[in-house]
């Protein structure tokens, strides 16, 4: 066995031994020298001067020297070298994972091509016993091969990976690698990185690294040169308006430059249903943005596809934006009144109903005494005014359709007889009483309210919406049950608006009639964006959204109310791949992984789409400013380094971690044992010290 | 007094206040003699003189009034209108010490607790401070107690010190009959030392000399060869200790025993101090010495 060092100049450091000898011989006793207050019996006394140039204390001599020697040897990194290689372990196999950048931007070009062939290289280049692993990046890390030594298994799934539309992340692809790497027995560990290295992909604040001692290797497989330049569709935005007798569609979109060179002879162009509307040139300077607007288009009431598209340009995922436009929403409404009612008691309700647009409501009426189980078909919500709760199976009905996810509005008024609501008790917030007469004192007002609930949310900050100058000269009183919530209190402490949730639907009870007699709240600005938001809440109102970004998951509700009654639909991406959702189970969400427009159709239904969605890529993934890969290794393999980071990350692949330290670990005795001489150096040194005063 | 009252000057120099440790020093032995600490107040008759409004009516003498029919009261003449006056040697070689306290801050809680003690007594305090120069003088007052304290609070080593030409200077400016104490640690050769202290005996003053050592001073307990290292001069003397010690120890013997001789011989009291012992000591020492000298007057 010999001994050898990975550091030999640190050897040159053993000249330092001279240094004690040299402060032996010659500095011992001048710089101790012992200040007294007189030499003047001193020079009385007849005496022999000490010789300098002898060393006196052998043993302090030694330690020191000794010290000296030991720790610079260590420095020098000592092996031992055994009977085979030195510094490849026996056990030679690998793990290797390869992280395979997939995000839209790897489609420049032909970046992509060589991307499969820099991991193609790597699994082929893998040995006897090497194992191996690919998983495949966007936003999110997907394992395609678990660790394998299947060479073939490795290949087979390299061929099925596409570009996908999602972003850049190397955050969690390289924590999935680590995961891997850490639990892995191999004595070589290492991680491949071939991606087109944006910098928007990586999270300076990231703390993902490697465990020590495994390699990681960047490959860069970018193809854009500075002059080729990439353009995008930021956004595209739809507005219905109105012109003449008619409903347009006004679209505007953005268009991006994110490269430093200059985009010229761009044609951006409209498609409607896939009919070309509109094209026009477009020229962007680099890093520049602008806004093209188009004519506009006639609407429909049906969803209509809106598509976007610049171009041309070497990066086709990000040149197309889809969008929805929309037809005008509407929730129907069942206004049940009393027959006894004269019209300017209903005038502030229906003219309030009458102003939506978006959505419109559309208002049915009936009387209480006539509510019958069909007239709640197709109902989102039921506002009951001033009347007793309808009796008989029209008021059973009622109950279910509460439960069922509608929506009740009880407005609580001189006809509405408290005995008649009691059987509504389980649906109701509380038990309507006697009238309470707040005339005398000019009216009561509203103090308190629970700005937290939907309803009354948009009237939380300052200077929209003034419910305090409301006077509510009368009222019903109500005794709150338990399950109730109160939305707003009057200065009495009486309740004014409170609710019940029971089963998927809601009931709001108003103790106060809307007739401008009880109260003259519906002469107030609030009131009309109070029943509106009102009525949006108790219908479960969300608009639809015009277009999502890959990577989100839509929520199927928004498209068809629960109670429609369709069980199954099928999700139809833009690839053409199918996917069908159960709503009964509650299967609402769907996972948008494509850019394009999803189709959503009762199962086995040849009509048009019951919904469109429309999904585009995340515009940040569309600059393609690079960072240096050195950056990414230098972060993620700080722990294996150590700050210094002197060793590169191919040396790293020398050795597994445990192998290094068992071959080097004769330097820490080594400094050990200087530790050892210094302790014992500074005891001695202490009691020559004190010896000589 | 038991020794385990004594006050450790280790101790003592951690106090910042030089007034404080004086005080300290001299209440502590005060409150050890459970003596007045008006001591040394003459009760001698000295006069009667008429009695005023305020005056205190156990000092009138009934005796006077039942002849006289008059009030008198009786006053008593103190002797204690003494000049006091520390002599502080602040040579360079004072700023010694083998681990305690140096030489001068031994000085300094010596002159301070003194001078404290006598203008208890309402002895007139002075001070003077000096290497080879008079450093600081301030003459004797019944009112310059603070400001003895604050100089001797800000005194730091000096140069190279001579004894005779600074208690010369001294000498010539005493212009009244004083006590004068000498605080020094004498490394001079004894005729020299009884000269500059006689000549402060000239003027019928009482001279007492206080020689501070340290204790490595006087048992040289140095082993290791060593550069030495005098502070005054910088001279240094390559030695072997080991080999020296002993004639060194006799040469500082027969040093101390002819200053001794010389100074008593010219009626000079004198004591050896080395820094370890407590400073309630000296003022033993100083107190014997006056109670002497007053039993001589």
């Amino acid at each position: 066995m010999n001994l050898i060092f990975l550091a030999p100049f640190f050897l040159l450091g053993l000249a330092a031994l001279a240094i004690p000898i040299v402060v032996h011989l010659t500095n011992r006793p001048r710089d101790r020298a012992i200040r007294f207050p007189s030499l003047m019996f001193i020079r009385q006394v007849p005496h022999r001067s000490v010789q300098r140039q002898r060393i006196e204390h052998w043993f302090l001599l030694l330690l020191r020297a000794g010290a000296v020697a030991l720790l610079v040897t260590a420095f020098a990194r000592p092996l031992l070298e055994g009977s085979g290689s030195l510094l490849l372990p026996d056990d030679e196999r690998r793990e290797l994972v390869i992280l395979l950048d997939r995000s839209f931007s790897m489609g420049y070009g032909d970046t992509w091509e060589r991307a499969l062939a820099a991991a193609r290289s790597r699994i082929q280049r893998m040995s006897q016993g090497d194992r191996g692993s690919l998983i495949a990046f966007g936003s999110q890390p997907v394992l395609l091969v678990a660790p394998t030594e299947d060479e073939a298994a490795l290949l087979s799934a390299l061929e099925q990976v596409t570009v996908s539309a999602q972003v850049t992340r190397y955050g969690p692809a390289l924590e999935a690698a680590a995961e891997i790497i850490s639990q892995s027995d191999r004595p070589h560990r290492e991680v491949v990185l071939i991606s087109d290295f944006q910098r928007t992909g990586w999270v300076e604040q990231s703390e993902t690294s490697l465990p020590p001692g495994a390699a990681f290797e960047p490959v860069d497989v970018s193809g854009a040169s500075p002059s080729d330049y990439n353009v995008a569709v930021a956004g595209v935005t739809v507005e219905r308006v109105r012109r003449g007798s008619r409903d347009w569609w006004s679209v505007g979109a953005r268009l991006v430059n994110g490269s430093d060179a200059a985009a010229p002879d761009l044609t951006v162009t409209l498609r409607v249903e896939g009919q070309e509307i509109e094209s026009r040139p477009v020229t962007l300077g680099p890093r520049e943005a602008t806004a093209v607007r188009f004519q506009d288009v006639a609407a429909t009431d049906r969803p209509s596809r809106i598509e976007v598209a610049v171009g041309p340009d070497p990066l086709a995922a990000d040149n197309r934006h889809y969008a929805i436009a929309n037809a005008p929403a509407s929730i129907p409404v069942l206004l049940i009144g009393h027959p006894q009612a004269r019209p300017q008691e209903l005038i502030f309700l229906e003219r309030a109903l009458a102003l939506g647009s978006d959505p419109r409501f559309e208002l049915r009426r009936r009387s209480f005494e006539r509510v019958a189980p069909s007239d709640l078909d197709g109902i989102r919500v039921v506002i009951a005014n001033d009347v007793p709760f309808p009796e008989g199976v029209g008021g059973r009905r009622l109950g279910e359709f509460v439960r069922r996810g509608g929506g009740l509005l009880a407005i609580l008024g001189r006809r509405s007889d408290p005995a008649s609501w009691a059987g509504a008790e389980s649906i109701l917030p509380g038990r309507p009483g006697m009238p309470v007469d707040r005339a005398s004192d000019h009216g009561a007002r509203l103090a308190s309210l629970d700005y937290d609930h939907p309803v009354l949310e948009i009237f939380r900050s300052p200077h929209s919406g003034d419910f305090s100058a409301a006077r509510i000269f009368r009222y019903r009183a109500l005794e709150l049950l338990p399950e109730a919530a109160v939305l707003a209190s009057y200065d009495d402490g009486g309740v004014a608006l409170a609710e019940r949730r029971s089963g998927g639907g809601s009931v709001i009870v108003w103790t106060s009639a809307l007739d401008n007699f009880w109260t003259d709240f519906p002469v107030h600005p609030v009131f009309l964006p109070f029943l509106h938001q009102a009525v949006r809440y108790l219908a479960r109102y969300r608009p639809p959204r015009v277009s999502y970004r890959v990577g989100s998951v839509a929520d199927l509700r928004q498209y068809f109310a629960e109670d429609e009654g369709i069980e199954e639909v099928v999700v139809e991406g833009p690839s053409g791949n199918r996917e069908v959702r159960n709503l009964a189970e509650g299967e609402y969400g769907v996972q948008l992984e494509e850019a394009g427009v999803y189709q959503v159709r009762r199962v086995n239904s040849q009509q048009s789409p019951i919904a469109l969605i429309a999904v585009n890529v995340d515009p940040e993934e569309s600059d393609l400013s690079r960072i240096d890969p050195d950056e990414i290794v230098r972060a993620v393999t700080v722990a294996a380094t150590g700050a210094s980071g002197e060793l590169g990350p191919q040396s790293l692949t020398d050795l597994a971690p445990e192998a290094r330290e068992r071959r080097q670990r004769l330097w820490w005795y080594l400094l050990l044992g200087a530790l050892v001489l210094l302790a014992a150096e500074s005891v001695m040194a202490r009691r020559y010290g004190s010896r000589r005063g | 007094m038991r020794a385990s009252t004594f006050l450790d000057p280790v101790v003592l120099a951690r106090i910042d206040d030089l007034s404080l440790v004086a005080r300290t020093v001299v209440d502590g032995f005060i409150n050890g003699l459970h003596r007045s600490p008006y001591l040394g107040r003459s009760m001698d008759f000295a006069e009667h003189r008429a009695y005023m409004p305020g005056d205190d009516i156990r000092r009138i003498d009934w005796r006077v009034y039942g002849r006289s029919d008059r009030f008198f009261v009786k006053e008593f003449e103190a002797d204690t209108n003494a000049n006091f006056t520390v002599i502080l040697d602040v040579s360079r070689s004072m700023d010694y010490s083998s681990g305690g306290l140096t030489k001068l801050d031994y000085g300094r809680y010596l002159a301070a607790s003194l001078i404290y003690f006598s203008r208890q007594q309402r002895d007139r305090v002075g001070f003077v401070a000096f290497d080879s120069e008079i450093r600081v003088l301030i003459p004797p007052s019944a009112k310059h107690l603070e400001l003895i304290l604050h100089a001797i609070d800000s005194l730091t080593p000096g140069e190279a010190g001579s004894l005779s030409g600074p208690l010369f200077r001294v000498a010539e400016g005493v212009r009244r009959r004083s006590i004068l104490l000498l605080i020094s640690d004498l490394y001079e050769e004894p005729e020299n030392v009884v000269r500059a202290a006689g000549r402060l005996k000239g003027k019928g003053n009482d001279v007492i000399v206080f020689q501070v050592l340290d204790p490595a001073e006087i048992s040289f307990p140095f082993q290791d060869p060593a550069d030495f290292q005098d502070l005054e001069t910088g001279e240094r003397l390559a030695v072997k200790p080991a080999e020296l010690a002993e004639r060194y120890r006799s040469a500082m013997r027969d040093h101390l025993a002819a200053v001794s001789r010389s100074l008593l011989e010219n009626r000079i009291d004198y004591c050896l101090f080395d820094t370890s012992r407590p400073l309630d000591f000296a003022l033993f020492e100083y107190l014997s010495r006056r109670e002497r000298l007053s039993r001589v007057r």
